[in-house]
């Protein structure tokens, strides 16, 4: 067990590469918010899979039913995991976790507030979200400072760079189609392009304590500029428009560059005030609500034995 | 020995690969609405063992049509899954009981296949058995923790006594199914396993003083092209993307 005599020595250590274990006397403020980025973590990977569950039974043919379930099973796999890690950081039990998010009283990623409308939204969200989502937890990996959630990341990251591929060749499946295919894919981009772009949050703050740490490794916009630069020739060359009247291509630098991003909608989500949020909450609680039978049967087994 | 495709083998393969299509897009309703995550996984998991398994059924079946055709593609009419499978089950305990008396039925139908005389089916069934043994392990070790409580006996046994007469369904065939054992398809009658079936049931609800009234549910419609009501938003959410656009591929 590592313990420090102040914040300072703390930060020294964790500047320097040190990792902390759970075991550690780690300082409350560290601890509480690793808890909160695990749990938000937790929390979107969870709602994540109710996102995607709408057109799993929808999933056009067996092989990409297949597909479908097994990357709805990683995403739910990996709230597990992170569940669990949370847990262990004693600020909440893993049913109390769960009972505040479907409370509405804790967060998940703005992404997972919007509805899937159609099977070219479920392609968007494997292509522009899971992407997304890989390069924000890339970037927790890289230089992570708590141990347990840096090993369970380099499961999740091997898991999303399957999804990525599968995107990419959902994506691209859509872009060969027919008019039809080719319709509901610009739809759906136009739909979820400004989310995934929102995923990463506005620019960080200069003196963001998650930096400090070592939990994030780099800030908001870049990772998000990285993306864009990314992302942006690749819809262009197969054949889809980037849904912003602003966007252009610098001459000098061949840097894509975007309209100013409105924010509104990012906040409205963090509010729980998003397009789907409360369809989204009110079927997750129902569905909770309705199996606390079963952990209840299921704990009085366990304390009879 | 060469096994012959006839029309007996075909109907019975059929309808067994149509039971897993179902039961499979059925439980992957499951997912992320389930009593815990660990059950999400679980059925999940089970679901994606079942469809692979329609699938390699109905690769097996060598016909025309793509496995996608035939899974999606046929008049309702056409497809020979038991009633049992088809039950959507949007409540829990009854996704629970189909799952328990579902793959109960699958140990016995994959083994007679699996000690059947036809290798290429032998194998997909001992592949399939491998698996099995967790869906039932999962299944029955969930359900016995259940209805050791007041609680799970109140809340699985009335599905327990609605859906195990249906399941008997699982065991029929709508040709003569003593071709079936004759060609070497299937190591034992389908009444034998029905009632291997029918015993391990009992013996596994005896501990929780259930009876079951057999009698109630003795018909094969299923088999004989007679779709349940379920059935019906079942096929239109498999095929609502594919029937958008006829000539995608997707």
């Amino acid at each position: 067990m590592k313990t420090w005599e102040s914040l300072e020595d703390f930060e020294a250590f964790v500047i320097d590469g040190g990792i902390v274990e759970p075991s550690d006397e780690m300082p409350d403020v560290y601890r509480l918010a690793v808890f909160k980025f695990i749990e938000l973590h937790a929390n979107s990977e969870y709602m994540g899979g109710l996102t995607e569950r709408d057109w799993i039974p929808k999933a056009p043919g067996l092989h990409r039913k297949l597909t479908a379930l097994a990357k709805t099973q990683d995403e739910i796999g990996h709230a597990h995991l992170l569940y669990m890690i949370a847990a262990d950081l004693g600020v909440k039990t893993r049913d109390e976790m769960m009972e505040d998010l479907l409370a509405g009283t804790t967060n998940f990623h703005n992404v997972f507030h919007y509805r899937v409308h159609s099977w070219g939204d479920q392609v968007a969200v494997a292509y522009l979200v899971d992407a997304a989502a890989l390069a924000s937890q890339q970037a927790v990996f890289k230089n992570c400072s708590y141990g347990p959630y840096k090993r369970i990341l380099r499961r999740v990251i091997a898991e999303e760079g399957f999804h990525m591929r599968n995107g990419e060749e959902l994506l691209l499946t859509m872009a060969s189609g027919t008019d039809l295919q080719r319709t509901m894919m610009q739809d759906s981009i136009n739909r979820w392009w400004l989310p995934a772009i929102q995923l990463f949050g506005p620019d960080s703050r200069l003196d963001d304590p998650l930096l400090r740490w070592n939990i994030k490794s780099e800030r908001n916009e870049v990772l998000r500029d990285r993306y864009i630069q990314k992302f942006v020739p690749q819809l262009l060359n197969a054949g889809f428009q980037v849904p912003d009247s602003g966007l252009y291509q610098d001459s000098e630098t061949g840097r894509w560059c975007t309209s100013d991003i409105d924010w509104e909608p990012l906040k409205a989500t963090m509010r729980n005030g998003g397009p789907d949020s409360k369809r989204r909450l009110s079927d997750a609680k129902a569905a909770w609500e309705d199996a606390s039978w079963v952990r209840d049967a299921l704990d009085e087994v366990v304390i009879s034995k | 020995m060469m096994h012959t495709l006839d029309d007996a083998a075909i109907e019975y393969l059929l309808g067994f690969a149509d039971d897993e299509l179902c039961v499979g897009q059925n439980h992957s309703w499951w997912i992320a609405v389930g009593p815990f995550l660990e059950e999400d996984l679980a059925f999940s998991s089970i679901a994606q063992d079942e469809l692979g398994h329609a699938r390699m059924l109905y690769e097996f079946l060598e016909l025309e049509e793509s496995v996608d055709q035939i899974a999606y593609g046929r008049d309702p009419r056409e497809y020979r899954s038991a009633h049992i499978a088809e039950l959507r089950c949007h409540q829990w305990p009854e996704a629970l009981v189909r799952h328990v008396l579902y793959d109960l039925a699958e140990e016995v139908r994959w083994r007679a296949l699996s000690k059947g005389s036809w290798k290429g089916i032998a194998a997909i069934a001992t592949r399939a058995i491998a698996e099995e043994r967790f869906h039932l392990q999962h299944a029955l070790s969930l359900a016995e923790r259940l209805l050791a409580t007041a609680e799970g006996r109140k809340r699985l046994l009335p599905s327990f006594q609605r859906l195990a007469p249906m399941g008997q369904e699982l065991f029929r065939v709508n040709l003569d199914e003593l071709q079936l054992v004759e060609s070497g398809l299937l190591s034992s009658p389908l009444i034998d396993q029905k009632n291997s079936w029918i015993k391990n049931v009992e013996t596994f609800l005896d501990l929780f003083n259930c009876e079951i009234n057999w009698e109630q549910f003795q018909d094969a419609p299923g088999r004989e092209g007679m779709r349940s009501s379920d059935f019906e938003s079942l096929h239109a959410e498999m095929i609502e993307v594919l029937s958008l656009d006829p000539n995608a591929k997707w």
